[in-house]
């Protein structure tokens, strides 16, 4: 019978530290798998029992989760949220909102001078590499969250047209209807309505936000101004 | 060959399958032109019919059969299931 290892002594705080210094992002990593789960059980719930009425076959989980009504319901979803901050990203760098927290001050518009971006000789000893860099690298690092937000939302969007199409056209045969080619998909009611119903969500939320942070509080949240901040103050954070 | 749909919906107008398919007056289709498949279900135009099918467990089984298409509406079809 062997002796269990003894766990090395600076492990578990180490390991709680790392859990505490990225908290944010694992709670919404689990939301995401939970709300994920939640999706593809209710959806082949839902796909299952259209299936039984119309006395055709049903599909198992794993048959769900690679089929295009489910990758068209996720796209759908996903291309929108990229869309969102891609477009947060972009306007937020020229339009203001006085008394936002979610806007720059209005002597603030615009790409900022190398000193206050820290770039270039400005660049402090902790800057990433490419912040040093001149150029194209300078340039390109300089958009890369823009830049891949934009791919992200393409592609995303992208998936839902294809998946889209594959959804829209196994439910038109179920029906014994022709099915869409890829250009009468492009102007089909389905591929517009889904994105314009998740897109019209993603642009409330933001706007909601940009309004509602002015005059309303979260105590301890960076997404907040302080309490006590005057609802004129702009571009402070709580 | 049909869909359980299809063969209950055959048999509950027309009686069994095997003295009402062939009364059915199906055209007889001999080249297949076209085949479209989403999913687990396919359309094949034949050269004197158009066919829509479904995969089940066991494979693929006739849904709809003896389909005109009508403009911007579904087939028509000779054979379907309810």
């Amino acid at each position: 019978m062997t002796a269990q290892a003894e766990p090395r002594p600076n492990d578990r705080p180490q390991f709680r530290q790392w859990l505490r210094d990225h908290s944010l992002s694992l709670a919404f990593t689990a939301l995401l798998m939970g709300a994920l789960a939640g999706q593809a059980i209710t959806g082949l719930a839902g796909y299952n029992e259209r299936a039984r009425d119309a006395q055709l076959p049903a599909l198992s989980m794993l048959q769900y989760l690679t089929s295009s009504q489910f990758a068209v319901d996720v796209a759908e979803n996903w291309q929108s949220e990229y869309l969102q901050f891609l477009l947060y990203i972009l306007l937020t760098v020229w339009l203001i909102q006085v008394g936002s927290p979610e806007s720059k001050k209005p002597d603030e518009r615009g790409r900022e001078a190398g000193k206050d971006q820290q770039i270039g000789s400005y660049a402090t000893a902790g800057s990433p590499d490419l912040a040093r860099a001149r150029g194209w690298r300078l340039t390109l690092y300089s958009h890369s969250l823009g830049l891949v937000m934009g791919l992200v939302f393409l592609a995303s969007w992208s998936a839902q047209f294809v998946a889209g199409r594959s959804a829209y056209n196994s439910e038109q045969i179920q029906d014994l209807q022709a099915p869409l080619t890829w250009t009468q998909y492009l102007q089909a009611p389905d591929f517009w309505n889904r994105t314009f119903q998740n897109w019209q969500s993603e642009f409330l939320a933001v706007a909601t936000m940009v309004v509602f942070s002015i005059y309303l509080r979260e105590r301890g949240s960076p997404e907040s101004k302080p309490v006590g901040a005057p609802h004129e103050s702009t571009g402070v954070e709580g | 060959m049909l869909a359980p749909g299809t063969l209950s919906e055959l048999q509950n107008t027309f009686g069994t399958c095997r003295h009402s398919l062939p009364q059915q007056d199906l055209p007889v289709a001999t080249k297949v032109r076209d085949v479209d498949v989403y999913g687990k279900n396919a359309i094949v135009h034949l050269d004197r019919d158009v066919v829509f099918l479904a995969r089940f467990e066991d494979g693929w089984r006739i849904t709809a059969a003896g389909c005109t298409p009508r403009q911007n509406r579904p087939f028509t079809c000779t054979l379907k299931g309810q």
